[in-house]
């Protein structure tokens, strides 16, 4: 993507900043790489597409003391937004290139049409992927999260880099969860108990969010120990309750949990699900500015409280 | 041989004013059911999830929160924390297919005895009638 090698070829050149972290090809077809540039000469490889999945806010806790722009989706620009907000992140030392992303690519929902083991030519245009001999509407093969964007007037960065061919209206999120919500505790319980067997707390989902930076993590905590060792459904619950619940309020959504789990356990229901419980109970959206107050953090006199138990008056 | 089951109930009561409600039901000789062990905390802001899931771990059959009144917290605003917190972590559990009857909150002041016998009477009911929990029950040999 010529616009934004450019880019970043002329704010290092300039000294504007001294590092980028951007993408670029790697090893694996239809994933682009983070990597991290320090001279204008490198910044030729950097390039944006529907294939960069990593949120790259990860990476810029803990950088030198130093200017360093950053490529950064919506998704990733609200989670910087986050860090900002709870003091992780010095904004003078960031230099924010949002690009003006409203869709990836899902490898998943590509792969049910298209074999995607080796390296294939291929182009987006007017909302369509032209990939080997057929041309896939981008509306079946969009990841999930893109469709319900709550991140598209994010205004905060300091240069927005246009990027094309996306799907640009807001569709309403998948009905899942309606359906979910009609089943019993019991087989709720089931289906969960089930997904989480398979859990073997590798703690990818915590080390790929951002938001996770606790330098002594809960889990990692052996006296007392509040998160159980042992792999097993109910423990491994336990330890994704506990996750879900210190992520409330400062999620942005961005899905890299479900990503990175080996065991295919699908992390953004939870996400979803909180997300939508803070945003319908406390009319809240985590970081559309980066000095909005913490969700976990405050409290107001008008919080519902229906669900405080009153005994039957006899 | 196995004793007959009866419910486990885990309080967790403030200690400004669930816990002296507590006691003077204890000093005006009140009767209510014995199935429930009490844990004094310095006020309901001090409940994280994991006082709750360990109770749950080690084989409580339902927990209770109990607190000052808004407004009449010793601390201020500790319940305002605490009920914006409680009823996320209501929400996120019951969406895991937890029984949401087996956890609750109530506000109880320190004079209001009567007020904790009916709810002490009314969930040790409910408990009885919902069964052993089981979803984060942790089988006997193993310590949470």
């Amino acid at each position: 993507m010529k616009i934004l090698a450019d880019k970043i070829g002329e704010l290092l050149k300039n000294k504007t900043v001294d590092a980028v972290w951007g993408y670029c090809e790697g090893t694996q077809p239809f994933m682009m790489t983070p990597t991290y540039v320090e001279s204008a000469a490198s910044a030729a490889k950097l390039t944006f597409n529907h294939f960069c999945y990593h949120n790259l806010a990860n990476y810029l806790r803990d950088l030198p003391d130093q200017k360093t722009a950053v490529v950064l989706k919506r998704c990733d620009l609200a989670a910087v937004n986050i860090l900002l907000s709870e003091g992780q992140l010095k904004r003078e030392n960031l230099y924010l290139l949002a690009m003006d992303c409203s869709s990836l690519i899902d490898q998943d929902k590509l792969a049910q049409h298209v074999s995607l083991d080796q390296k294939e030519n291929w182009m987006v245009k007017n909302g369509k992927i032209y990939i080997k001999d057929q041309s896939i509407e981008l509306e079946k093969i969009v990841y999930n999260k893109c469709f319900s964007c709550s991140y598209q007037e994010l205004d905060n960065y300091d240069e927005l880099i246009p990027f094309p061919d996306g799907i640009k209206k807001a569709q309403p999120e998948d009905d899942w969860l309606t359906e979910y919500e009609s089943k019993s505790a019991t087989e709720r319980n089931a289906e969960w108990a089930a997904l989480f067997e398979g859990c073997i707390q590798c703690f990818a989902c915590r080390q790929v969010c951002p938001m996770c930076y606790c330098r002594t993590c809960i889990a990692d905590k052996s006296s007392p120990r509040f998160i159980p060792k042992t792999i097993g459904a109910k423990e491994n619950m336990v330890w994704q309750i506990t996750r879900i619940m210190h992520l409330v309020g400062r999620c942005t959504g961005c899905g890299e949990c479900e990503r990175a789990c080996p065991m295919k356990i699908p992390l953004s229901r939870l996400t979803q699900k909180m997300r939508r419980v803070v945003k319908e109970r406390y009319n809240f959206t985590p970081g559309l500015t980066d000095d909005a107050a913490m969700f976990w953090g405050s409290y107001d006199d008008d919080d519902p409280e229906d669900f405080i138990f009153h005994p039957e008056k006899k | 041989m196995r004793p007959k089951w009866t419910p486990k109930i885990v309080g967790f009561f403030c200690q400004w004013c669930s816990y002296l409600s507590a006691d003077l039901a204890g000093i005006n000789r009140l009767i209510y059911p014995s199935n429930i062990r009490i844990i004094r905390i310095p006020c309901t802001g001090r409940i994280d999830p994991q006082f709750v899931l360990r109770a749950l771990m080690n084989g409580a059959d339902g927990v209770l929160v109990s607190g000052c009144h808004i407004g009449d917290c010793h601390y201020s605003a500790g319940n305002k924390y605490a009920r914006r917190r409680i009823q996320v972590f209501k929400d996120l559990l019951d969406f895991m297919g937890f029984e949401p009857e087996r956890f609750i909150m109530t506000w109880i002041s320190a004079a209001e005895s009567n007020d904790l016998v009916k709810v002490l009477t009314s969930f040790t009911t409910i408990i009885t009638e919902l069964g052993p929990q089981t979803q984060f029950t942790l089988s006997d040999t193993r310590s949470a």
